[in-house]
This record gives structure tokens, sequence and C-alpha cells, in this order.
């Protein structure tokens, strides 16, 4: 593979992590994980005070502020909505290019139901 | 509602008038850079490593060459970040006399790692003579790390064009 930069390989490393958290929660180390540091809204809580520095970093970069690169994580990774049914309307990147919770963000502040999901929003009709 | 709420509406309504729910079909996960095998380390390596080449990693990048030995290397890599023990350096530090801090050409100016590599008139017609002779055409750069990035890639793209520019420079640098 020819390393040569090691921050941006470890990074990439890491960011095996952050996929696998998203693609593979019934496995062991998921809930592991859920047991150690709890879930919130479908997604594993980062940050606190007595974390491991691998934790904090994994979390940097699924959150996107970690040193090396920015976003990159978030913005490559995207939800291919099927039946709508496990997907957050508001706050998971499906359509467009940014989440709506941001590129709508006057209306996210007035809708009720912030972590409604896409079908049940398709069933109660686009009003 | 206010209008300008009705238009941010309006403009949500637009963007998923033509979307339609795909029944029996779980929601998964897309990996955008590689749709098809999803995340990988190499391809993440890659995206991470490729938008970096034009900034700051380019011109240390370029000081490392197979055939050019570590002593050269080290010092092209002080050369850019101005490590290099140049008279203005010395005189920062307290080591010579602030009256003794001219070019050793004698040409009145401060001696810095700029002026003594590439604006005395000594030492950095060199670089215009090593055109002439590789017949390119080129000007100079005032600051070392775009003058190495710029000369390495004066020939064109290319990794062996790219990695001969590179010889040449590091081989005048470490001759200066």
């Amino acid at each position: 593979m020819g390393v040569r930069k090691l921050e941006e390989f470890n990074v990439s490393l890491l960011g095996k992590w952050c996929w696998r958290m998203l693609v593979d929660k019934e496995g062991l180390w998921y809930h592991v994980l859920v047991a150690r540091y709890g879930e919130v809204g479908g997604r594993l809580k980062v940050g606190g005070q007595s974390v491991s520095s691998w934790w904090r970093e994994i979390g940097k970069i699924r959150d996107g502020d970690g040193d090396i690169g920015g976003g990159w994580f978030g913005d490559s990774v995207r939800r291919r909505v099927g039946d709508g049914v496990a997907t957050l309307f508001w706050s998971h990147r499906w359509i467009g290019g940014s989440l709506l919770c941001v590129r709508f963000l006057h209306l996210f502040d007035l809708v009720e139901n912030k972590t409604i999901t896409v079908a049940s929003l398709f069933s109660l009709g686009l009003e | 509602m206010w209008t300008w709420e009705e238009a941010l509406l309006e403009e949500c309504r637009a963007l998923l008038f033509d979307i339609s729910l795909v029944p029996n079909v779980s929601d998964s996960w897309e990996w955008l850079p590689d749709t098809a095998e999803g995340y990988s380390v190499r391809g993440a390596y890659d995206l991470l490593t490729n938008g970096e080449d034009s900034q700051m990693g380019l011109p240390f990048e370029l000081v490392w060459h197979p055939q050019v030995p570590l002593k050269v290397s080290v010092f092209a890599l002080w050369l850019i970040q101005d490590r290099l023990p140049t008279k203005a350096n010395l005189d920062i530090r307290g080591v010579i006399p602030a009256n003794d801090i001219f070019c050793v050409s004698g040409c009145g100016h401060v001696e810095t790692a700029e002026h003594l590599f590439l604006s005395c008139s000594t030492f950095a017609s060199l670089w215009q003579q090593v055109r002439d002779w590789i017949s390119f055409v080129g000007v100079d750069s005032n600051i070392i790390a775009d003058h190495l990035v710029q000369f390495a890639h004066l020939t064109g793209v290319g990794k062996a064009k790219t990695s001969f520019m590179q010889l040449i420079w590091l081989l005048c640098s470490w001759v200066v």
C-alpha cells in the first residue's frame, strides 16, 4: 500500500469503525460500545469525561471536527432510502447534499416531531 | 406562517416532489466514494491524501527521492523550513554580531535563505542557467517551497519528469 502519511492512514483505519458503527449494529462489539458509552437516537454517544483516546478520535471523525479532512466522513455517507422506515427525515443525509435540518433550519425549528422518519412523513402526506 | 417560511416550505416540497418510497426495501447506508464496495481503508486514505497534495504536503514530499542521499534531502527540508544556519538565522539566535549579517557574496543584502538561494545575483543565476541547459522557460518564485514545487512541475505532468526535475532541484540547492 506504500503508506507514507501515518496520520491520514490512522484516520482512515479509525474511519472504518465509524462506518461499521453505521452498518454493523448487530455485532457484539457494537453492544459492548452501547453498554459502555450509551446510545442516543440510534447513534452511539461520543465525548464525555472519561473516554478512551481511541473513542474520542472516532467521535471526532464521525462528527467532522477532526484535524484532518474535517467533515470528510459525514460528507461521504448517505442514506439510500428504500421504504423509508429507518431513515430520519430531518437528521439523516438522504436527499440533496446536506441534512434537511440544516438546509431548512427554520422549518426544522417549527416541526414538532423532530425525529420523524421518511416513511411516516410520507404517509402523513406532504403538508 | 410568514411569507419567507412559505417560500422555504415550497422549496422543501419541490425537493421532495419526485421522491417515491420503495416498499419492502430497507433503508441502508451508502459510502459515496465507492457505492458498490462500501468503506475501505485504502479508499479513505486516498480520499484524505488527494485533497492535500496541492497544499502543505507537497513541497515536503518532493524533498525525498530514492536516488538522493539522505543528507541532501534533510538539507533541502531545512532549507524549505528556513532552518539553515544562514547569517540572518545566526543573528536571531545571537551567534554572530548584527553587523555581520550580510551575504557572503558581498552584494550587500542580508543573508537570508531566500536571498541566498533565490535572489542573490551571484548564486540565484544558477536557476536560470539550469533552465537554459534543459531548455525550459520559467520564472523564479521568491518563496523557496513554491520554487521547488514550481520547478518540479516545470516540464509538465508525469512521474518520471517530476522525478527528474526533483533530482535537479535538490542537486542544485545542495551545490549552492
